[in-house]
C-alpha cells in the first residue's frame, strides 16, 4: 500500500469550534452545477447540499432545515451560494454555509455559525461599496442560556471575503457601527432610562445594550477595556440579567476569571430568586 | 401571555417574559415562534396540527420530536434520539482501538443519549458533524491518530471513552445542561 493513501495524521486535540468550519465538497465545482441553483426551489438545494457534502459527514434528515438562500457577489461578475441552515430542525437558522469556487475547480464550503441568521437583506450586505458583498453576522454573547429572561444577547459582527474566504472583520467597518449600530444602541438606552422608574425590566434593557454598546467599542479598538467600571457594578447586582452581562463582559475584557467564577457561583440563587419573585414568590 | 401588557415597551415589543426560545436578540419577543412546555416550533398550519391552541398536542408535538414518531411537518423519519444514536453508533465505528490492551468506545447509557439528544434539540444542533456533539471520544492514556484511507481514528496504548465535548460545542452543551438543570414540578 503506498504511503499516500495510508496518509497518518497525528493531531493533539479532536475537533474543531463551532463557530466557523471549513470543508472540501465532495465534488468539483463544474460537477456540482451550481449555477442550476439560480432557479432552484428547496428541495433542490436540500439535494444539492447533500450530494455534495464532503464523505463521511451526516445528510441533513430533512428539507425543513433548508433556510432562506441565494447569492453573495464577490467581485469580477462573479457569486458565491449561501443557504441558511438550522440543524435543530427547529427553525433556529444559526448556521450561514457558503459554497465557492476553488482553484483548480474545487468546490469550498464554508460553515459560519451565528444565532437567529437572516433575513438576507440584512445579512448579506455591501457595506462599503466595493461591489463585494460582506455578511453581517449575529454572534451570542458567551456564557451559554440566559435565565431566567427570555434574552439570547448578541452583537453583529462583520465578516468580508478574504483570499476566498469569509473572516471576522467588524474592525475594518466603523461606519456601519457609527451610523446604524451604536445610534440605536444609545436610543435603546436612554428610552429604557426614561422609563425606568416606571416599567418594569428597564434596568435590563439599560444593561444588556450597554454591554453591546461596550463589546462594539472594544471590537473597534476604541477603548479596550470599554463597560469595566460598569461591569464591577453590575457584578454587585443580585439581578440574574446584570450579572450575566456582568459574566460575559468580564470574560471578553479576559483576565477577570476571579470574578467570573464568583459571579457563577452566586447566579443561581439569584435565578431561583427572580423566578419566584415573577411567580409573586 | 402579556395579557395586560405588563412588559410591552413603548413601542409595542414586549421583552423579558417570553419563553426563552422565542425571541430575538436583545430579549424582543419573535412572535410566539416556539411555544409550550418543550418549545415545539409552532406549527403554521394549525388546522391538523393545533399546538398553538391546544396544549396537549403542543406537549405531544415535542415529546414526539424528541422520542417518537416526529410529527409531520418536520418532514423526518428519525427523533431526536434515534439521531443521537446514530451519530453514537458512527463514531463507534469510526473510532476503533489499537493493539491491545485499547478497548473500543463503549454504547452510551441512556442518560448520556438523552444529552445528546438535547444538543440536537437545541439552537446549537449539528445532525452533521461527529465533533460537535455533547461527547466526544477521547484515547485516555494513549496517542491516537487518523487514517484517512479508512476515515478510521486509531487509539494506540490507552482506551476510547466519551467525553464532555465542552470545547467543540460550547453552546449546545451549556443548552443540554440548562435543561437538565430544571427542576421538574411534582
Amino acid at each position: 500500500m503506498r504511503k499516500s493513501l495510508l496518509s497518518i495524521l497525528f493531531l493533539v486535540a479532536l475537533g474543531a469550534t463551532a463557530s466557523a468550519r471549513d470543508y472540501e465538497g465532495r465534488v468539483r465545482w463544474s460537477q456540482a452545477n451550481v449555477d442550476a441553483l439560480h432557479r432552484a426551489d428547496r428541495a433542490a438545494v436540500f439535494k444539492f447540499i447533500n450530494d455534495t457534502r464532503p464523505q463521511g459527514s451526516f445528510p441533513l434528515p430533512s428539507p425543513i432545515s433548508v433556510g432562506e438562500f441565494g447569492w453573495l457577489k464577490v467581485g469580477g461578475g462573479k457569486s458565491d451560494f449561501a443557504v441558511l441552515i438550522d440543524e435543530s430542525e427547529r427553525g433556529y437558522f444559526n448556521e450561514l454555509d457558503i459554497y465557492s469556487r476553488a482553484s483548480g475547480d474545487g468546490l469550498k464550503i464554508q460553515e459560519i455559525e451565528g444565532w437567529e441568521m437572516g433575513p438576507f437583506k440584512k445579512t448579506v450586505r455591501d457595506l462599503n461599496g466595493d461591489g463585494v458583498d460582506e455578511l453581517v453576522i449575529p454572534k451570542e454573547f458567551g456564557g451559554g442560556t440566559w435565565q431566567p429572561t427570555a434574552a439570547t444577547p448578541g452583537w453583529p459582527a462583520v465578516y468580508r471575503r478574504e483570499n476566498g474566504r469569509y473572516v471576522e472583520d467588524s474592525r475594518d467597518f466603523p461606519s456601519f457601527y457609527d451610523n446604524e449600530i451604536l445610534p440605536r444602541l444609545n436610543q435603546e438606552i436612554g428610552d429604557a432610562e426614561a422609563r425606568i422608574t416606571r416599567e418594569p425590566f428597564q434596568a435590563e434593557t439599560v444593561a444588556v445594550a450597554e454591554m453591546t454598546r461596550d463589546k462594539i467599542l472594544r471590537v473597534l479598538g476604541r477603548n479596550p477595556v470599554a463597560g469595566l467600571n460598569q461591569t464591577y457594578q453590575w457584578m454587585n447586582s443580585d439581578d440574574p440579567t446584570q450579572m450575566q452581562c456582568a459574566i460575559a463582559t468580564f470574560g471578553d475584557i479576559g483576565s477577570h476569571e476571579k470574578e467570573v467564577r464568583t459571579l457563577q457561583q452566586a447566579l443561581p440563587a439569584a435565578i431561583t430568586r427572580e423566578i419566584e419573585t415573577r411567580n409573586g414568590g | 401571555m402579556d395579557l395586560y401588557n405588563l412588559f410591552a415597551n413603548t413601542n409595542g415589543a414586549i421583552v423579558a417574559k417570553w419563553p426563552i426560545e422565542s425571541q430575538k436578540p436583545g430579549g424582543l419577543s419573535d412572535g410566539g415562534s416556539h411555544i409550550g412546555l418543550t418549545q415545539v416550533m409552532t406549527d403554521p398550519n394549525q388546522t391538523p396540527d393545533p399546538n398553538a391552541w391546544n396544549w396537549i398536542t403542543n406537549a405531544s408535538d415535542g415529546v414526539n420530536l424528541f422520542s417518537g414518531t416526529p410529527p409531520t411537518e418536520y418532514q423526518d423519519t428519525e427523533n431526536k434520539i434515534q439521531h443521537a444514536a446514530d451519530l453514537e453508533n458512527e463514531m463507534i465505528q469510526e473510532y476503533v482501538p489499537g493493539a491491545p490492551p485499547s478497548f473500543q468506545l463503549p454504547q452510551l447509557s441512556a442518560t448520556q443519549l438523552e444529552n445528546m439528544a438535547l444538543v440536537l434539540y437545541g439552537p446549537s444542533a449539528h445532525l452533521r458533524d461527529l465533533t460537535l456533539q455533547y461527547y466526544v471520544p477521547v484515547c485516555s492514556s494513549g496517542l491516537f491518530y487518523y487514517i484517512q484511507l479508512t476515515n478510521y481514528w486509531v487509539c494506540v496504548g490507552g482506551t476510547w471513552s466519551w467525553s464532555k465535548n465542552s470545547t467543540g460545542n460550547p453552546q449546545g452543551v451549556a443548552y443540554a445542561d440548562a435543561v437538565t438543570a430544571e427542576t421538574v414540578p411534582r
